[in-house]
Parts: structure tokens; sequence; C-alpha cells
């Protein structure tokens, strides 16, 4: 662990997040730092919390109890209506995307923008828009619907909306998975690039271990229900801790194998 | 018969959450009129959906309910050599009942229904949350503008059916039953009052707010996957159906004694 003293301020803070769905009890006290300007990766099993968990940071879902801080606001104790002007500095990479099927690429794309751009003009909007479509590989998709892409290209489209605004805090949720090697790199070293051209803060939910590596400031890895350890991806990768050998390896139990 | 206890109660309360939560996306929607600016844009869109598609609709409703109607009253009234009294009859019964009922049903069928489908579908592909994350209040972009696209378009829908009914019904009555035309539209001048018209409007408006109210509440509450997509459209129909109905009653006597 690092020396406590030059640890930067957190950014987001959760003390004790406990969240029940249905009858499973997903999360079970998640406590969980991150600090301003890092990668966080945060790994575990599919099915495990994961996504809920980043659901808790933009207050998209409630926690049952414990606290979620953004900043120096307790996002479990706001309304809906109060969160808003905290997550105009927070964007988020859906799993499968969540274009607005009713818009174009273009006005997905555009749509913080003219949401919350601060009267920026039209001219500017179409050539930020233009930008943002190049640096992820799509230019000159603007005007196609989201129904006409594949699961890839709108996963690129929903990182391009959710980063054109250059929020402080971005949440991807599993932002290489599905996509093919190359197309998953170029993510990885885009969300790289965002995170120091812009000194954003980024969460990464993911279970893809190369992209972790790749990206990860710190690693964190969520086991049933609560934050199993955190550390630097080295650490994590060498770790001798069986639960976290197994993941990091891939390597399943044999009991899991049977039918 | 425990478990029967166990059903009734349980829709019961399930009729009584519904409720609740109609009303609070009511006053939810009311206080968004008034604290953001109207988006004139989607609303337009709206009143186009809602309103300008529903016509040919609410035409063929309207006249066809009124030529037949028209038909079998003069069948009866016929003998009685009450002929000249058709016309007052036709327009009474489609200014206060079958005018804005019918109309009703129609639009709960086309547009609530539609309502339930879209909304439902957005939150199973999570593009109600990515709404939410990028600094968007829900009720404010997704529902207002169908609200008030609602309210507009809905007393006008009813007063083309009724329109269409009466002029359906004077082509039967005097064109093809040969009553004549003279007493059959003085009569109807005579009879029908602005209270009429004016019960009919105001039933359609309430309907509308209602037809509103359940498709988008099913919607937005709807349960995952496909299934949850049909089951939120079939009840959003159902249920603004059965209460129409009920309402339809309760609103004849209240607004008699009102007007």
């Amino acid at each position: 662990m690092t020396d406590p003293g030059k640890q930067p301020v957190p950014i987001v803070r959760l003390v004790g997040v406990e969240k029940k769905l249905g009858r499973q009890r997903v999360l079970r006290g998640v406590d969980l730092e991150i600090r301003t300007g890092e990668n966080m990766v945060i790994i575990g099993r599919s099915g495990g919390g994961k996504s809920v968990l980043l659901k808790h940071i933009l207050g998209l879902m409630q926690p049952d109890a414990g606290q979620v801080w953004f900043r120096d606001k307790d996002m479990a104790q706001l309304t809906e209506e109060q969160m808003v002007p905290l997550r105009k500095e927070t964007g988020m990479l859906f799993q499968n995307g969540a274009l607005f099927d009713s818009l174009t690429v273009g006005e997905n794309v555009a749509f913080p923008l003219r949401e919350h751009g601060n009267g920026i003009s039209e001219e500017n909007i179409r050539a930020e828009v233009t930008r943002a479509l190049k640096i992820v590989d799509l230019p000159n998709q603007g005007s196609k619907w989201p129904s006409e892409l594949s699961g890839g290209m709108r996963k690129r489209v929903a990182l391009a909306r959710a980063a054109i605004a250059k929020p402080a805090l971005m949440l991807y949720d599993e932002p290489t998975a599905g996509l093919d090697p190359i197309v998953a790199d170029s993510i990885n070293k885009l969300m790289v690039r965002l995170g120091e051209e812009l000194n954003m803060t980024s969460v990464i939910v993911t279970h893809d271990m190369v992209s972790a590596r790749e990206v990860g400031d710190r690693i964190a890895m969520l086991h049933e229900g609560r934050i199993y350890c955190v550390d630097e991806p080295g650490v994590i990768l060498a770790s001798e801790d069986p639960i976290v050998r197994r993941f990091v390896n891939g390597i399943s139990d044999a009991s899991d194998a049977v039918f | 018969m425990l478990r029967y206890a166990n059903q009734v109660g349980t829709r019961f309360f399930g009729q009584l959450r519904m409720a609740g939560q109609v009303v609070f996306l009511l006053q939810d929607i009311v206080r968004c009129l008034f604290h953001y600016r109207i988006r004139v844009g989607l609303l337009i869109r709206q009143i186009d959906f809602i309103g300008a598609k529903s016509v040919p609709v609410v035409v063929i409703t309207g006249s066809f309910i009124g030529a037949v109607f028209a038909a079998q009253t003069e069948f009866q009234f016929k003998d009685l050599g009450l002929s000249s009294g058709v016309g007052p009859v036709v327009a009474l019964a489609l200014c206060r009942e079958l005018g804005p009922v019918l109309c009703a049903l129609m639009i709960a069928g086309r547009v609530g229904s539609a309502m339930a489908a879209e909304l439902a579908t957005m939150k199973i592909t999570e593009q109600i949350d990515a709404l939410r994350a990028l600094a968007v209040y829900p009720t404010e972009y997704l529902i207002v503008p169908r609200f008030l696209g609602m309210i507009i378009s809905m007393p006008i829908l009813v007063g083309l059916a009724i329109l269409c009914g009466i002029g359906a019904g004077y082509y039967v009555a005097v064109h093809i039953l040969a009553v004549p035309g003279v007493y059959y539209w003085n009569n109807t001048v005579k009879y029908t009052h602005a209270k009429d018209i004016w019960i009919g409007l105001v039933k359609g408006f309430f309907f509308g707010i209602y037809i509103l109210l359940v498709g988008c509440n099913k919607g937005l509450n709807a349960a995952q996957g496909a299934e949850g997509v049909g089951l939120a459209t079939t009840e959003a129909v159902v249920d603004a159906f059965i209460i129409i109905l009920i309402a339809n009653f309760f609103f004849t006597f209240l607004l008699n004694t009102l007007l």
C-alpha cells in the first residue's frame, strides 16, 4: 500500500455500501476509495455486482445501507434532481452502449453538449461531434441510426457520447467486452489517453485482465459482495492469494466444470 | 383458501401501489412543468404522434359510430313518429358519451400502448439510466412533452370525433333513411347546448391524462426482458380501458351537476 500521507483526495468514497436485489445480497458492505486522477479497475466474477457497484457511484441505484460520497456529497442522501448537477461532471459508458434509438449517432454524441453546453454554437457542436467520432474510429457515421451499427460500434459511439463533455469522472462498464482484440486495445489506449490528457478519473469495471493490466493504476477485486483487495496491477498479478490467483489466471475449480 | 386470499391481497395492494405511483408521477410532471423550460421540439413531435397521426383512427371511429347510432335510432323512432328527434339524440349521445369514451379507448390502444412499449424498451436497454447519467431528469425529458402533447391533442381529437359522428349521422339519416334534413338539423342545434360539448371535451381531457399516466407508469416500471415490455404494454391498455369506462360513469354525474 502507498503511504497514506501522499494519497490525493478521493473523488469517490464508498463506505459500507450494501444492496439487495430481489433476495440476493449483491453488495455486502463495499468500502472503496477512488483517488482523483487515477484509473481504478474493478475486477470480479460475472454477476458479482460490479455493474451494480458502478451504478451506485452515479446514484443510478440507491444503497440499502452505507454511504456513497462524490466529492463532499453523499449520493445516498440526495434526490434524483439534486444529483443532476453532480452528474454533469461524470460520464458513464454502459455495457451495451445504451444509445438513444430515437436519435441518430451524431445526435447521440452531441446530446451532452446540447443539454449542458452553455450556449455552445451549433457549428462548434458539429465540429466536436466529428472530432469525437473520428477519435473512436467511426468517421462519417454521424447520420446513421444506432440500430444500423454493430455492438462494438455502438459501444464506441457511447464512449464518444460519454466523453465529449470532458467529465471529471468517467465510469466504464465492461468497455472491452464483446470487442475484437484490436478494437479492445484501441479502447484501452483511449481510456488511458483520456485520463492523461484531460486528467479524468476513471473507474473501469471489467473481467478482461489484459485491459485491467494495461489501463489500471490500481486494481480492486470485488468478491462475494465485498472489496477483497485493492492494489497496484503488479502486486495483484503476482498475488499468492488463492482467490486472486484463480481469477487473474482464469482457473476454474474442477467442481465448477461438473454438470 | 389462504393462497386465494393471498392472491387477492397481492392483486389489491398491487393496484393500490400503482394508484400511488400514478399520483406521484402526476405530481412530478406538474412540478417539472414549472421548473424546466418546455422542450418545444419534443412537444411538436409528440403532438404529431399523439394528435396528428391519430386523426384517421378517430375520424373513422367517430363517423361510423355516429352513422350506426343514427341508423339504429331512426329504425326505432320511425315507428313512433319521432324521426325529427333522431338528430339531437345522436348529437347528445356523441357529445356526452360516445365521442369522448370511444375516442379515449382508441387513443389508449394506439398511444397508451406505444408509450408503455417505448418507455419499457428504453428502461430495459438502460436508455433511461443513460439519460440520468447524462444529467437529464427523465420526467422532464420523456414524460412532460408526452403529457403536454396529450392534453393538447385529446380535446381536439374528441371534438373531431363528435363532429364526424354528427356529420355521419346526418348523412345516414337524411340521405339514406330519408329523414327531413331541416328538422333533423334544426332540432340538433336546438337541443345541443354548449354544456354538452363541454362535457365531452372535459371528459376527453381527463381520459387523456389518465391514458398518459398509466402508459408512462407501466413503461417506467416495466420488468426486465421482452416479457416485461409485452406485459407493460398489455397492462397499460387494459388498465386504461377499465378505468376510462368506470371513471366515465362518475364523470357523467359529476359534470352534469358542475357544468
